[in-house]
């Protein structure tokens, strides 16, 4: 789909002072510029915090300085490049991804805009729980205990959400979320809000108020009628249903603006350019076993809304 | 061992086959061998990709295709279908998706590689070819650019193809001739036939809400001309051809995943990889693709 915004000169517009609102980390590294701006731009890839080792050495244990260089530097700086030239003079030029995603997730006419900001966000949360030295989870017990209350073990959450990533034939994300207002049917207890696991095929975003582009299925999978079905089906439970009839939807629909009761603590990216360096064209699933065993838990548990780290306590029967 | 064919006019070869591994079991699919294997494995596609650069598009790429193939397929009464009659045949089974994505991929590979040799033949050779893709685009120029330019847009990995029409009318000839030239967009594992229309991807869904894509799919056309999908001109007309009959038939495509560009083009590439593609064209693969009607000289009926 061809947006208004076909004109804008290329060259002009790269490097930026944008921050990306997903960072929670409070980053004094230096920002990286693609060249000296000859006109303001906003949007600049955000520096990561471990970026210095990255560039020399590759994030360990998963992508070589080469893999890491297309998958961020190269990847983002192209995505933020892209963004500065559809915003430039526009009253948003300034928004963050994340709100420029939420923003023009209905509007076709601002598709380019919409897949370039959703892709810049989702990706900076990909490399954000990276580390030089990850936290493994079981280093945090509240945290392991209440994945273990939705999936039953980790072991059983990382084959499922593996499985899932490998099963996507075309790019995308997959999204461990705490969805807030669905009944824990593990619990027994009185407790509200429960993970779950989310896809988001190629710059599908997994937030509630952007849920025109969730792109949860894949349409290669799926007609008219069963894409209608899903966004307007009356769930037989509301547990793990999202959309705008689910009950997490219909509850969306009350928030204040900015609230939301789907947050994501952990993404991985699938699109071939991440792997393919380094995995080769069979080795998609060998990745995303190293990535698994990468993750940082420490930034998924700092993301984490507190009642998803409570222990569960139990009502005398 | 059953040979795989993926269009009727594939070229006769007496390439050794590529297996992956020794079957253990009878394995019906396999990497169908290039016309120029030995050379693109060597020397890479001229112009366009380096050995390695071939080696994962082509050999890794279409040896996973056909490797799942197998085993989605065997002991299945369809386990010697050609892919292309899988992918019509399991475009409308959501439960068969693993099966059709494979097996209309390997199809759209295999037909992205038929058209790349060692020498290509450039349109001009081809007079009649080239006189007939003016008549609907204006000038080879126009037809480059709005071809790759719609490659270019395209967010997610997909197809590009170059179809001729039969059943359209061509607004440009003002003469009795049925039948015209069209861009095709089809993303990820898409499909360009209408046979299988349901599985076309015309549409980046990102773009589109469930209202819009039912407005594609189901919307009375005010004009028939560029129409595609199951009320169209074209699709109702198809509906009457007999099995295997189609008024849609690509001569051309372009295959936009990032494994195939991002080796030797990297990862800002994208473009110089289809300006590439678009220079190493076999326009004689082209022309033994295109029906005869798509290269008639036209004439004009004197008033």
């Amino acid at each position: 789909m061809i947006t208004r915004r076909l004109a804008r000169p290329a060259g002009a517009l790269t490097s930026t002072s944008w921050t990306c609102a997903s960072c929670t980390r409070a980053s004094l590294l230096p920002q990286t510029c693609r060249q000296p701006p000859s006109r303001r731009s906003l949007h600049h890839v955000p520096p990561l915090t471990y970026d210095e080792s990255f560039k020399r050495q590759g994030i360990p244990g998963l992508l070589s300085p080469d893999g890491f260089r297309i998958a961020w530097t190269d990847y983002q700086g192209s995505m933020v490049q892209k963004l500065n030239e559809l915003t430039a003079g526009e009253p948003y030029e300034d928004a963050h991804v994340k709100q420029l995603a939420l923003q023009f997730a209905r509007d076709p006419m601002a598709a380019s805009l919409f897949n370039h900001a959703s892709m810049a966000h989702n990706n900076h949360f990909f490399f954000n729980s990276l580390s030089t030295s990850p936290l493994k989870v079981d280093r945090l017990p509240t945290l392991q205990q209440s994945l273990n209350n939705t999936f039953g073990s980790m072991e059983t959450l990382q084959s499922t959400f593996l499985d899932t990533a490998a099963a996507m034939f075309g790019p995308g994300f997959v999204w461990l979320v705490w969805a807030r207002n669905l009944d824990n049917p593990a619990a027994g207890a009185q407790r509200r809000g429960a993970w779950r696991i989310l896809t988001t095929y190629l710059a599908g975003t997994p937030y509630p108020e952007a849920g025109y582009r969730q792109q949860g299925l894949d349409m290669n999978n799926n007609s008219a009628a069963s894409y209608n079905s899903y966004m307007n089906q009356q769930p037989v439970n509301t547990v793990g249903a999202f959309g705008s009839f689910s009950q997490s939807g219909r509850e969306q629909a009350k928030l204040p603006p900015g609230g939301t009761n789907v947050m994501p603590v952990l993404c991985v990216n699938t699109w071939e350019h991440v792997w393919l360096r380094d995995y080769g064209m069979n080795g998609k699933r060998r990745f995303l076993r190293d990535w698994w065993d990468c993750v940082d838990w420490s930034q998924v548990e700092s993301i984490a809304p507190v009642e998803a780290k409570h222990p569960l306590e139990f009502q005398r029967g």
